[in-house]
């Protein structure tokens, strides 16, 4: 009976050790700022994001004209949108990790190779 | 004739297996508990650490690779690894942040980052699973 104890409490070990780590993921960006703007003419225009506090916890995401408040929406709108200029996101600083997290995964998500965060006030 | 036993060699590998996860995961078990952001991540896989890892939790401080720091120690870890990987260009910071702090904590700490040459930064979050 030892070994049989033995193999089934090492497998017990295994699964607790397999089971216990989040599995953590990332997201890059650049971070932009002083060369947010495009000093040629003919350079193509990014878009940009601006995060922002709603008052109650949570984000709302600008981007033109349309704001919008959750991350699938942001990401269809960028997706829409011509990509090869890259994107700005500028997160004010009262706005949640969270919500610059959703931006910048949104930005991914919409196929944005470029993309630079610009720290807000 | 020789019997051979196989329970001690499935003991052995079982404890190999065991302690190469151990210590594949030792730079997690150093870092701080935070509550990351839940998203799915760029998909690009996290083949090498961050030159630098800086961990935000809920609390406040600032904490790299475990020991707490204040903005001037953080700055001054900037440049001795942008002196030891030979500019700022060759240094990437990943940031640990809870996902309810406001991104001032953050943002404060990048513009002395962008000041230091220091364009490469990641947001470390808690995979989800979740298809977009």
């Amino acid at each position: 009976m030892t070994s049989f104890i033995d193999v089934v409490f090492l497998l017990l070990i295994f699964f607790m050790v397999t089971a216990s780590f989040v599995q953590e993921a990332q997201l890059s960006a650049a971070l932009g700022g002083r060369s947010a703007t495009a000093t040629d003419a003919a350079d193509l225009r990014p878009q940009v994001v601006r995060v922002l506090p709603d008052g109650n916890g949570d984000v709302v995401y600008e981007i033109g004209s349309r704001t919008v408040n959750d991350g699938r929406t942001l990401m269809e709108i960028l997706a829409a949108l011509p990509t090869d200029a890259g994107v700005f996101i500028r997160v004010d600083d009262q706005a949640p990790v969270h919500g610059a997290a959703t931006a910048l995964q949104a930005a991914a998500d919409a196929g944005y190779l470029k993309v630079s965060y610009v720290p807000g006030r | 004739m020789l019997r051979l036993s196989m329970t001690p060699m499935i003991d052995v590998v079982l404890q190999l297996m065991i302690f190469f996860m151990y210590t594949s995961q030792f730079v997690q078990l150093s870092r701080t508990p935070v509550d990351l952001p839940k998203e799915r991540g760029d998909g690009e896989e996290i083949k090498a650490e961050a030159a630098i890892v800086i961990d935000l939790p809920l609390e406040g401080g600032l904490v790299v690779a475990g020991q707490p720091v204040n903005e001037a120690g953080l700055g001054s870890l900037v440049e001795a690894e942008i002196r030891r990987r030979g500019g700022p260009a060759s240094v990437d910071v990943m940031f640990r942040a809870d996902r309810t702090l406001p991104a001032e904590r953050i943002n404060v700490l990048m513009r002395p980052l962008r000041d230091l040459g220091v364009t490469r930064w990641k947001l470390a979050t808690e995979k989800t699973g979740a298809e977009p």
